[in-house]
């Protein structure tokens, strides 16, 4: 292997993982810009949308097989439902001390974390990715069916996403609302209207992330912590509240893992990939794409 | 505002009150063991009359700590599923002298410092006269000085050679330490002409261990691992790790971590065009690291005391129970859980009627001689009683012996 293709092959992987943490990290920012909340829950709900999603591939649900892309679908509209009623449960929280989202957030996650365990247990299991495991050979570079489709369909989702923000009614309503509450309601807007569909959106893209994810990963309870932590430093790493922010802080927090696991000391990627993160938060404390970003949602 | 702090205050002390209702329900799940333990009182009391003529006696309390929920919780799994399916055995055909014996059971998550407060509490408050911990060599490592301070013996389940080396004459290994089993697997390997290694192993105790006996062995042979790379025991992605030891062009990739990483990362290796060989030590010949690696485990070499359940009859009558029990094939955490199990009830025997921490170990410590299902144990005054590994091989996703002790 040159040199060039071991820094491809290292990039791919890392933006494959990014992908992940970049889907996870739009939920984060949408809540945060249009509701003020942090939502400390939002790693578990990535795996409870992991396994409202796989539940159905791997016919745990009454035997029943759906295709992938299928339980797919149907793992990210129930996810979706299942942000709707976060939504109303975190109504009181919004725009509150940060202490309050935190503990009341991270006590919801708590509870959605033994949720899973009740029902699913805490073992877990492996799932088999519905495309060839062989990887496609290019130039020397090994390309992972499933890692070109979890890049692949996270682009798609996250064009989709902004065209729905600047293309649709409810998509220019929710900017609305994300950027003045009062006048927005004054305005018409409903805005807890707004806030239920961002959380939706936000809830369905997490799940979209774990369920790409799954034939890579390994599918637990556990899940929720890691994604959920790197998720959210991704999203301030690009600058809360950013779309932009959260896409670029997503992709750029896994090839920075990557990198530092290929290249510096592979006993230490979580630290250095952290490091960096404060590092930038140092130089540029509202992230990456920050403040670039004049459009609010 | 005020009006808003009281719902947030409310929300959060119901859940709170939800939380402690999960976890509290978290365990019936797994209580069905009690049940048909339950039914082995009346079977008990003939024996009564000697006893007690009365009163039922009172149970022994035995602690039990490991990972039930968490990444490491199917080690937990296995531990528990061994223990019970001998206690129940024992309690079924009478317990300790109509004594039956009690497992209160206590979740780590595999973290050290819940696993130091549960071995306080388990012997200062549910005075345990003998407890299983742990099952992760990170957490054992840090009960160990907890159970020595007590004087309260300790069976563990965990590979870290240096744990029954802190002086500790409480401390009871249920199977060989980490160096038998990477020694066996090394050698095996170089014995079928194989000369360039890599490793790849977790930061955790249990992983850095397993990495530094693979290399030790390694060296005895005159070899140096090609590379030695490392990953966190949460860790998904091993593209990074696996693309640098992939330039050293390897035959073989020996993996020094848990069950669900190195099935992860077996899968990634072949993705990514790796041809060699796969060998690894006790988390490799388990069902689990099979069923995540899936296809990529085929042909993967591993050494284990326990390496089928078709070795001979104690093991057959093992696996069939086990079965019977749990509906699933036994692997080995669960045989060497049942070994240890075997182990303490015959020192409870030979302790009784003094039934105290101090005669048990006294009596741990003269047990030499009896077959388990890993071999036959022999413990020596550090608390080692097993030393024999064999190897077996992933063939046709099923675990099959290459060679027998």
């Amino acid at each position: 292997m040159t040199k060039t293709v071991i820094l491809v092959q290292t990039i791919v992987g890392g933006l494959g993982i990014g992908s992940i943490y970049a889907l996870v990290a739009l939920g984060y920012s949408m809540v945060y810009r249009s509701m003020g909340l942090v939502n400390f829950a939002h790693g578990s709900i990535y795996m409870i949308g992991t396994y409202f999603g796989v539940i159905f591939y791997k016919g745990m649900v009454a035997g029943l097989h759906l295709p992938y892309w299928a339980a797919f679908i149907v793992g990210i509209l129930l996810t979706a439902i299942l942000g709707v009623a976060l939504e109303r449960l975190f109504r009181p929280l919004a725009n509150l001390d940060l202490m309050l989202m935190l503990l009341g957030t991270i006590g919801v996650g708590i509870v959605l974390d033994n949720l899973a365990i009740i029902i699913w247990g805490a073992e877990g299991f492996a799932v088999r990715s519905p495309l060839s495991s062989k990887p496609i050979l290019v130039g020397g570079v090994a390309l992972v069916p499933q890692m070109l489709l979890i890049i692949g369909v996270g682009a798609v989702l996250m064009v989709g996403l902004q065209t729905f923000l600047s293309r649709t009614k409810v998509g220019k309503a929710m900017r609305a609302a994300a950027q003045d509450r009062e006048i927005a309601s004054a305005m018409g807007i409903p805005v807890n209207f707004t806030n239920a569909v961002t959380f939706a959106i936000g809830s369905g893209l997490a799940a979209a992330a774990g369920i790409l994810a799954a034939p890579i990963v390994y599918v637990n309870p556990a899940m929720s912590a890691a994604v959920g932590i790197k998720g959210f430093a991704a999203a301030i790493l690009g600058g809360l509240g950013s779309i932009p922010g959260a896409i670029v802080g997503g992709l750029l927090f896994g090839v920075i893992e990557a990198i530092s696991a290929g290249y510096i000391s592979s006993a230490y990627t979580k630290g250095i990939a952290f490091i960096i993160m404060v590092l930038v938060l140092m130089i540029k404390p509202s992230g990456i794409v920050g403040e670039t970003t004049v459009e609010k949602v | 505002m005020t009006r808003r702090s009281m719902f947030v205050m409310i929300t959060l002390l119901t859940i709170v009150a939800v939380m402690l209702g999960a976890c509290g329900q978290a365990t019936p799940t797994k209580a069905p063991a009690q049940p048909t333990a339950a039914p082995a009182q009346p079977t008990a009391a003939p024996a009564q009359p000697t006893a007690a003529p009365t009163t039922p006696p009172e149970p022994i309390k035995i602690g039990w700590i490991a990972p039930k929920t968490g990444t490491n919780a199917i080690l937990g799994e296995w531990d528990e599923r061994g223990i019970l399916l001998a206690f129940e055995a024992k309690n079924a055909a009478g317990g300790i002298h109509g004594r039956m014996l009690q497992l209160i059971q206590e979740d780590d998550e595999a973290d050290p410092t819940k696993a130091v407060a549960l071995a306080q509490k388990l012997i200062t408050q549910d005075k345990v006269v003998a407890a299983f911990a742990c099952t992760n060599s990170t957490t054992t490592l840090a009960v160990v000085p907890v159970f020595m301070e007590y004087k309260v013996p300790h069976l563990t389940a965990a590979l870290n050679a240096t744990i029954t080396q802190k002086g500790s004459r409480y401390v009871f290994r249920d199977c060989p330490a980490g160096p038998a089993y990477e020694k066996s697997i090394v050698d095996f390997m170089v014995g079928k002409g194989f000369k360039k290694f890599a490793i790849i192993s977790d930061t955790s105790a249990y992983g850095k261990g397993e990495a530094e006996y693979q290399t030790n062995a390694l060296k005895a042979h005159g070899l140096e691992p090609l590379a030695v790379e490392w990953y966190g025991i949460e860790d998904k992605d091993f593209t990074g790790q696996l693309t640098k030891i992939l330039q050293t062009n390897p035959e073989v990739i020996l993996f020094g971590g848990s069950e669900v990483a190195s099935g992860l990362i077996a899968k990634q290796a072949r993705q990514l065009g790796f041809t060699g060989q796969f060998a690894g030590g006790a988390a490799i010949g388990t069902t689990k690291f099979v069923e995540v690696a899936g296809d990529a485990a085929e042909g993967t070499y591993y050494s284990n005391p326990y390496i089928t359940n078709d070795l001979n009859d104690l093991t057959r009558d093992f696996a069939a129970r086990y079965k019977a029990r749990w509906g699933d094939e036994p692997e080995s955490h669960g045989a060497k859980a049942y070994d240890g199990a075997t182990v303490l009830i015959m020192a409870l025997e030979n302790a009784y009627p003094d039934i105290t921490p101090e005669r048990i170990t006294e009596e741990l410590h003269k047990i030499c001689g009896v077959q388990g299902l890993q071999g036959t144990i022999c413990y020596d005054e550090n608390g080692e009683g097993l030393h024999e590994v064999g190897i077996g091989v992933v063939k046709d996703g099923k675990l099959t012996p290459v060679s027998v002790q």
